[in-house]
Parts: structure tokens; C-alpha cells; sequence
């Protein structure tokens, strides 16, 4: 017999657990697109991916429809939140749907040199890494 | 055992053998006077990625991706999904096969679907 570490139950904020729900069993067989996701109170929290190589960090999340001019990027004690309307003319009737969503940036970004890219309703944030947190080859002599 | 397990499927299944596996996408349908509009919300797909059939009274839209991660960023964190997309849409309307019209804007197919003569509303007068 092993004794098994028991290990606190890591407390989530609601809105988390609601999304893992959502995740599993709500939206079983079904899209787990932005706009189905997260839907609460009238403000869309879109999913985002994170990733990086050598020289930078990039920010993914999808957002169909958005036009390009209603997305607002800001980046704030390593803070990066992405939000704005989706805007709709249905029957001549404008609908406004917003969305925001934050993520954690890890540390050694330039922040003046970040870029954002919209493409097919993609938006695409690379944070370029300053250059002491780049990975560099040292030759041993 | 890993090496054993990966050497196994690369060995036996090729790459026309794999199964696809595809997400439905969220979609939005609108009823206008004289035809149905169809909002399929395909993030990352380009014109060139969608592709449209009707067969009888079943339209089937398939998106692929256009715009894929480089294989040279490795994950942090992932929540969306990277498959393609998939949605049958079974019409119980007839409508004007031949008309459909389809725009694809910031990730978001666009159908026009005009209804076929005979169920668009008619006004009657009273004489």
C-alpha cells in the first residue's frame, strides 16, 4: 500500500468553475467557441492561448466578427487585457455585445515594442522578451 | 515504451487513414421577408478555408483553418480549440438552392438563403 499526499483543494473563483462546466458537460459535443463560452452577465470572457519561443511571447484569442477598430489591447503591471464590442446590424437593429478578457504576462517583456494582429477574426499579441530572458549559448572555453 | 507506442502508429496509420474530428461551430439564423440569414462564426478561417454543399435539404458548411499556431511556439496555456469546423444544417424550408450567397468577414460566414417562391408571404388584397 502507498500512502498518497493529500493535497488541499485548490479553490477556484466561481466564474472558473462555471467554465470548466461548461467545458465538460455543457457544451459536450458542441463548440467551445468564445461566444458560447463564459457568457455571463452580458459580458462575453473569451478563451485565450499563450505561448512563446525564443524571442517572444504571443497572445491568441479568438473573436469572430469583431471588427478590427473595436478591439482595445492594453498591457498593465504585466496585465494584458483584451476587450471591445462585438457589433451586429440585425433587421436594422444594432447589437452591441461585449467581451474582456485578462490574462497574466510573465515577466521580462518589452513593453513598448508589443504588436497586435487581427487576422480572420483572430487576434494575434507578440510580446517581444527583453533580452536577458532570452535563451543564449554560452561557448565553454 | 513511448518510442514503441509512437513507432506503432506512425507505422500503421497514414495520414489519409486518420480519423478528422471536427467542432460545431456556433451559429446565428435570422428570418428575413424573403430569405434566411445564416451567421457561422468560424474564427480563423479564411475564404479559401470554407466550402459549402447542398444535398436535398441538407446544406453542410466544412471551415478549415487558414491560420494555424507555428510549429515553433511551444504552449503555455491552451483553451481554444484548434480543430476544424463542421455544421449540417438540415432546412425544413424550401428554399432557392441556386441563389445562395456566402461572404466570409472577420471569421464569420455569412448565408443568404432566399426562399423558394412559393413560401415567401403573400398579401392579399380584400376587394
Amino acid at each position: 500500500m502507498k500512502l498518497i499526499r493529500y493535497e488541499l483543494p485548490q479553490i477556484a473563483r466561481f466564474d472558473d468553475l462555471e467554465r470548466w462546466f461548461d467545458q465538460t458537460i455543457g457544451n459536450f459535443n458542441f463548440s467551445p467557441s468564445l461566444y458560447d463560452q463564459g457568457r455571463r452577465r452580458n459580458r462575453l470572457t473569451p478563451a485565450a492561448d499563450l505561448y512563446e519561443d525564443d524571442n517572444n511571447f504571443y497572445a491568441r484569442i479568438e473573436l469572430p466578427g469583431v471588427k478590427k477598430k473595436e478591439i482595445d489591447v492594453k498591457l498593465e503591471n504585466a496585465v494584458l487585457t483584451i476587450s471591445g464590442n462585438r457589433k451586429s446590424a440585425k433587421n436594422e437593429v444594432e447589437k452591441s455585445l461585449s467581451f474582456s478578457r485578462s490574462l497574466s504576462i510573465p515577466d521580462g517583456i518589452q513593453g513598448d515594442k508589443i504588436k497586435a494582429t487581427y487576422e480572420d477574426g483572430i487576434l494575434t499579441v507578440t510580446l517581444p522578451k527583453v533580452e536577458l530572458s532570452k535563451p543564449k549559448l554560452i561557448e565553454v572555453r | 515504451m513511448t518510442t514503441a507506442l509512437q513507432k506503432d502508429t506512425s507505422g500503421t496509420v497514414g495520414e489519409s487513414t486518420r480519423q478528422v474530428n471536427y467542432i460545431r461551430p456556433y451559429y446565428e439564423v435570422d428570418e428575413g421577408e424573403d430569405s434566411y440569414d445564416i451567421r457561422i462564426f468560424l474564427p480563423g478561417v479564411n475564404k479559401g478555408g470554407v466550402d459549402l454543399s447542398l444535398e436535398g435539404d441538407t446544406l453542410e458548411i466544412t471551415g478549415t483553418r487558414t491560420q494555424k499556431t507555428p510549429d515553433t511556439w511551444k504552449t503555455i496555456r491552451r483553451e481554444q480549440q484548434f480543430e476544424d469546423f463542421q455544421l449540417q444544417l438540415q432546412l425544413n424550408v424550401k428554399i432557392e438552392g441556386g441563389s445562395i450567397s456566402a461572404k466570409v468577414d472577420d471569421g464569420v460566414l455569412s448565408l443568404n438563403l432566399p426562399k423558394a417562391e412559393e413560401i415567401k408571404p403573400k398579401s392579399i388584397t380584400v376587394s
